[in-house]
């Protein structure tokens, strides 16, 4: 009975070793800033791009924060860390606030009236099919209002079905438009192409270093089945155009029969992935990127293939200076 | 090195200390239910910096074949919870865990080997899973083989009824894991030309074709039970055990999981 026990208590030895596998858990204000900024150093991909030096980043805001810290002062040094790479997908979320986020607008004139295209430029009102809407500028030309990149399995649908012989031209303005899912982007694309169409690659994350990551994987547009639009396309785009509608731009630039009228998009290149700090906080940063058709991030914008921009006066005065040069292009 | 010294003093008083129960050369066969609870503990670094501890329910189907000379086992278990967290992110976690092993008297102790699967699965929920949107998911798919000791003594004993006490252990030996790459849910294997496709197709394929294999120093896993079986009329079998599970994988991105059960089960001997 004696070597019983002894092995029961062996057995209850070895089952609380098991905290050995376990790190403690940070408790005080400094860890978690530690914390939090391993993570971004470990997990983001844009420190090249953005030209950021992270160990400065620490060196700046690390000693702001101590452990009788209160809970704002260590959201204020995580939040302006964040700042300081320029990325809106970056984030941090608390239960009393978010962190404030980087503003990718700011400088740029952004003016855009959907209505004013509804009274001045087609010729009935825009008919909303989802979250689509749509109009004629005239018997040839189709105008869509895309305003945020959700469900684009529909929009191909709907396209087979306005797309008739007589349209010639179809405009697509993605102005506004903050972003959502670019994924079923190449599938839609592939009623545009005649031969398989390299659009862009993805790159990932694949381990803590800031070169760890994969090669460009190639994304390409497949010509679909028994559908292909010879049609014009002109995509609309400004700076409020963020994230997925960055995406979306960059495949479309370069096709054949497209052509990309207005501003640099808002970039937002990064698919982010969250991770919660011992606080019980979450942090997400950006842990990918998408490479155009030549190569280059479109983290810090799209270019137009036709620069224009509206100012507040034109729309004051009822004039859409980047549709009307997209018209001006029909004539 | 303490914790493998610990499993090495158990696996060598197990084999040279103790009496092993009397075995007839007939085949028996059982078949059981179980029922119980564990307390876990999760570390994720894919998803959290600090350890979770979950509540869990846990269903199981036991089968066990045996005569004098060796005996076969074959164990599913179930558990899923949403989680007893109290922070504004808390996990989803699915676990399901299959174990086979095959072991050879030895003196009465079972000595032998086991293949073991298990796949855990932790989908983030909450007020601010937000953060989460394009890393909704992390799985831990894991196989091991390893070496599996059990022992048995008969506490009491009359002519219908017999109470023994149950000991068993498991180690893994060489583990085969398949984790996201890093800190997307893509497996490695996707991450490649002509596979990766951004509607994620086809990725379930390449969860299959992913995966590394590793000695416990990478990949580990263990688990240690002490039980209690009463036989009634050797027909019927009531049982009640501590069982502690722990795996690690401690490469990568490193994920560790233990948990302490209490599971109660009824068996058909026949």
């Amino acid at each position: 009975m004696k070597n019983i026990l002894f092995l029961i208590s062996v057995i209850l030895c070895c089952s609380s070793c098991s905290k050995e596998l376990f790190k403690v858990a940070p408790k005080d204000q400094k860890a978690i800033y530690d914390e939090f900024w391993t993570y971004v150093d470990e997990n983001y991909i844009y420190f090249k791009e953005k030209e950021v030096d992270w160990q400065t980043v620490y060196d700046t805001y690390s000693p702001t924060i101590n452990e009788f810290s209160t809970d704002e002062a260590l959201l204020q040094a995580m939040e302006n860390s964040l700042l300081q790479l320029r990325d809106n997908h970056n984030i941090v979320k608390t239960p009393f606030r978010n962190g404030k986020s980087y503003n990718y607008m700011d400088g740029y004139e952004i003016h855009f009236s959907k209505d004013l295209v509804e009274n001045n430029y087609l010729q009935d009102k825009l008919q909303q099919d989802n979250v689509f809407e749509y109009g004629y500028i005239d018997e040839q030309t189709l105008y869509i209002y895309i305003p945020k990149m959700k469900n684009f399995y529909y929009l191909q649908k709907l396209l087979r079905t306005l797309i008739t012989p007589q349209i010639k031209n179809l405009i697509l303005d993605t102005r506004n438009n903050g972003g959502g899912n670019s994924n079923p982007v190449p599938i839609m694309l592939g009623d545009f192409v005649k031969e398989k169409t390299y659009l862009g690659g993805y790159i990932e994350k694949t381990g803590p270093g800031h070169e760890d990551e994969t090669a460009p994987l190639a994304v390409y547009a497949n010509p679909s089945v028994s559908v292909y639009h010879d049609v014009q396309v002109y995509l609309l785009i400004n700076r409020m155009g963020y994230s997925a509608t960055s995406y979306l731009a960059a495949m479309c630039k370069g096709l054949p029969n497209f052509t990309l009228v207005g501003q640099l998009t808002g970039g937002g290149g990064g698919g982010n992935a969250g991770f919660e700090l011992s606080n019980g906080w979450s942090v997400a940063v950006s842990v990918s990127d998408f490479v155009d058709k030549e190569g280059r991030s479109i983290e810090l914008g799209v270019e137009p293939n036709i620069a224009i921009e509206n100012s507040e006066e034109d729309i004051n005065n009822g004039k859409d200076r980047m549709l009307e040069k997209v018209l001006e292009q029909l004539r | 090195m303490r914790l493998f010294n610990a499993i090495f003093l158990l696996f060598f008083f197990m084999s040279s200390y103790l009496i092993a129960q009397e075995t007839s050369n007939s085949l028996h066969r059982e078949i059981g239910f179980q029922v119980g609870f564990g307390i876990n503990t999760i570390q994720e670094q894919r998803f959290f910096a600090h350890k979770k501890h979950y509540l869990a329910p846990i269903y199981g189907i036991v089968h066990n074949k045996w005569d004098a000379q060796k005996r076969t086992s074959l164990s599913m278990r179930f558990s899923a919870t949403n989680g007893l967290d109290n922070s504004t992110i808390w996990y989803k976690m699915v676990h399901p865990d299959v174990t086979y092993s095959y072991q050879r008297n030895i003196k009465g102790t079972w000595i032998g080997g086991y293949w073991r699967h298990s796949t855990l699965l932790l989908f983030p929920k909450g007020a601010i899973k937000g953060n989460f949107n394009n890393n909704t998911i992390s799985y831990t798919m894991s196989n091991h083989l390893g070496v599996a000791v059990d022992r048995s003594f008969t506490l009491q004993e009359n002519e219908q009824n017999r109470l023994n006490l149950d000991l068993g252990a498991r180690m893994s030996v060489l583990s085969h894991v398949i984790r996201p790459a890093f800190a997307h849910p893509y497996p490695e294997h996707y991450l490649q030309e002509g596979v990766f496709h951004p509607t994620r197709r086809g990725m379930a394929s390449s969860i299959l074709k992913s995966g590394k294999l590793g000695t416990w120093n990478k990949y580990g896993s263990m688990n240690f039970v002490v039980g209690l079986s009463y036989y009634h009329n050797d027909k019927v079998k009531f049982n009640l055990q501590y069982n502690y599970s722990n795996q690690a994988v401690r490469t990568g991105k490193k994920v560790s999981y233990g948990a302490h059960q209490l599971i109660a089960g009824i068996s058909l001997v026949y």
